[in-house]
């Protein structure tokens, strides 16, 4: 009859004899699996990681990349841009573990940057996945801008001498409600001068304001660069004026009762026309009225604080519809139109094609137009300027996105 | 007299928990080791992100505060607005610095305390420095004064 051994709770000499060697099977398999786990952890995050640092170069890349596809050389100068952004975030072409395209498309103005690397493994390498390829791409599109809002202040002289900026705004409290422009340098002087509105212009280094300025005024958008504008050009010459009367050289049109509604008070619709200097002066004026000046200088001057009221001819061709004032004089010194405004309304183009446009404003008064002039020296303070409606500015900066 | 093998498990009695205590600190400290790391690596993703994020908003435009604010957003409490610097490149090389076509530099100052930094005698360091930069396009002007990279 079979009878069971007793149980001692230790193994007994035969079975442990048998057993000898499975501590370390367990222990190789058990490692093997380990690794495993190392190598999926740690080498697919380090992969990750580097995946995502290669996205974000090839983001910047090919912003970069897009912002040079209006250019004369879009292809070279949009690979060249490029290379040198993803230099620049850590991908360097000339790493030979990297690859980096950069494929501009001039006809979409699309731009794709691809990167390619030789990722780093840590325990892959004993499962025989030694360089595994991460990589990422991203394609950057350019958009076209808008055009920003009309001109209000645009001064065409080239000039890139410091002293001499074309726009000088040496008045303060001014608010500027469209774009303000200079073909050369550009001053502010302020203090709390608002810019709502592009204030560009075009001399390297050519945007100057004073310090209170700079603390105190505000810009939207913030002033930049761009390459010269063609003039917002009013009249193209002195025989495209359609006058409808015409004053000896010198007038001061207080002086010509026949210019006159209620003489002193509202002037009668006409271009006014002359060889010479006009002159007008005057508080509480009111008038459809366009003065123009061939050779000589245009001077309206308030003498109260009530203010004028001046807006353009009725009589004017749609072309010409909102010109206040030209002068085509080129003088040795002063202004071809020099405006003394304090309270009230002017509205229209204001225009010295060859000259200065001085403007000194006061008590509120209202610029609703544009000036136009080589150079503009805008003086006074707490006045308010705003660009006529319908009348385009200068290109804002492109939009460029990346694609989805 | 007792059998020999008897004597000797006797003899063995006590060794496994002597030995668990040398072993047990080593391998605490091990896993410590690789818990501080794997932190030290969250850390380092959360802090690159925030200076790309901080890159994109000077691409936009953005000012100084704002920079530093989406840069800030982004790093899950382990930022302050001083440790985000921002400079420009006149890249367009046209004088004035901050207009579009430049570009601007983001950088992070920080730096990570190992939680193991007391067992520096096993070549552990204290902190790890984690100094990423990200530079960026301007594709709008920089609002406010844009101060130069250093050459």
């Amino acid at each position: 009859m079979p009878t069971l051994a007793p149980r001692t709770g230790r193994p007994s000499p035969a079975s442990a004899h048998r057993e000898r060697g499975q501590v370390l099977i367990l222990f190789v398999m058990g490692a093997t699996v380990i690794f495993l786990i190392g190598a999926i952890v740690v080498d697919i995050g380090l992969w990750v990681s580097e995946r995502r640092n290669a996205q974000a170069a090839a983001d910047l890349a090919s912003l970069a990349a897009a912002t040079q596809l209006r250019n004369a050389n879009a292809s070279g100068d949009a690979q060249a841009k490029g290379l040198d952004f993803a230099k620049r975030n850590g991908f360097d072409d000339a790493d030979s573990n990297i690859d980096v395209q950069v494929n501009p498309d001039t006809s979409n103005e699309t731009v794709e940057v691809t990167i390619d690397e030789q990722g780093v493994s840590l325990f892959a390498g004993i499962f025989g996945i030694t360089s595994p390829h991460v990589g990422a791409s991203a394609v950057a599109a350019y958009g076209e801008s808008p055009l920003g809002p009309g001109w209000v202040l645009f001064a065409n002289s080239s000039d890139c001498n410091p002293n001499s900026p074309p726009l000088n705004i040496l008045a303060n409290h001014v608010t500027v409600n469209g774009s303000t422009h200079s073909n050369g340098n550009l001053h502010i002087e302020g203090p709390q001068d608002d810019f709502v509105g592009p204030v560009t212009w075009v001399c390297p280094g050519g945007f100057n304001q004073a310090p209170d300025q700079q603390n105190t005024g505000s810009y939207q958008p913030a002033p930049y660069p761009v390459g010269s504008q063609p003039a917002a050009s009013a009249v193209g010459s002195w025989s495209d004026v359609p006058c409808t009367v015409t004053v000896p050289p010198g007038t001061n049109i207080n002086n010509n009762p026949a210019l006159w509604d209620i003489p002193g008070v509202r002037l009668k619709s006409n271009v006014i026309c002359s060889d010479g200097d006009l002159s007008l002066s005057g508080d509480g004026i009111s008038g459809h009225v366009t003065f123009a000046s061939n050779q000589g200088q245009i001077t309206i001057t308030s003498t109260g604080s009530t203010g004028n009221q001046l807006q353009p001819a009725d009589s004017l061709p749609s072309s010409l519809a909102d010109l206040l004032a030209v002068s085509f004089a080129s003088p040795t010194s002063g202004a071809a139109i020099d405006i003394a405004a304090a309270g009230g309304l002017y509205r229209g183009i204001i225009h010295a094609p060859n000259s200065q446009i001085a403007l000194t404003g006061s008590s509120n008064v209202n610029i609703n137009g544009i000036l136009v002039a080589d150079t503009i020296l805008l003086s006074g303070n707490n006045f308010r300027m705003t660009a006529l409606p319908g009348l385009s500015g200068p290109p804002l900066p492109p939009e460029i996105h990346l694609e989805d | 007299m007792a059998p020999r093998a008897a004597r000797g498990r006797a003899g063995e009695r006590g060794q496994a928990l002597i030995e668990a205590m040398f072993v047990i600190p080593f391998v605490l400290a091990l896993i410590l080791l690789i818990l501080d790391f794997g932190i030290a690596l969250d850390r380092r993703e959360v802090i690159v992100h925030a200076v790309r994020e901080g890159a994109r908003a000077a691409a936009n435009g953005d000012d100084m505060g704002q920079i530093q604010a989406a840069a800030v957003d982004q790093s899950e409490g382990n930022l302050t607005p001083d440790k985000v610097s921002v400079c420009y490149r006149d890249d367009n090389g046209n004088g004035y610095l901050g207009d579009v076509n430049d570009s601007v530099r983001v950088s992070i100052d920080h730096q990570y305390d190992m939680l193991t930094g007391g067992i520096s005698w096993l070549g552990v360091p204290t902190q790890l420095d984690m100094s990423p930069t990200a530079e960026a396009p301007l594709l709008n002007p920089a609002q406010g004064t844009p101060s130069p990279c250093p050459p």
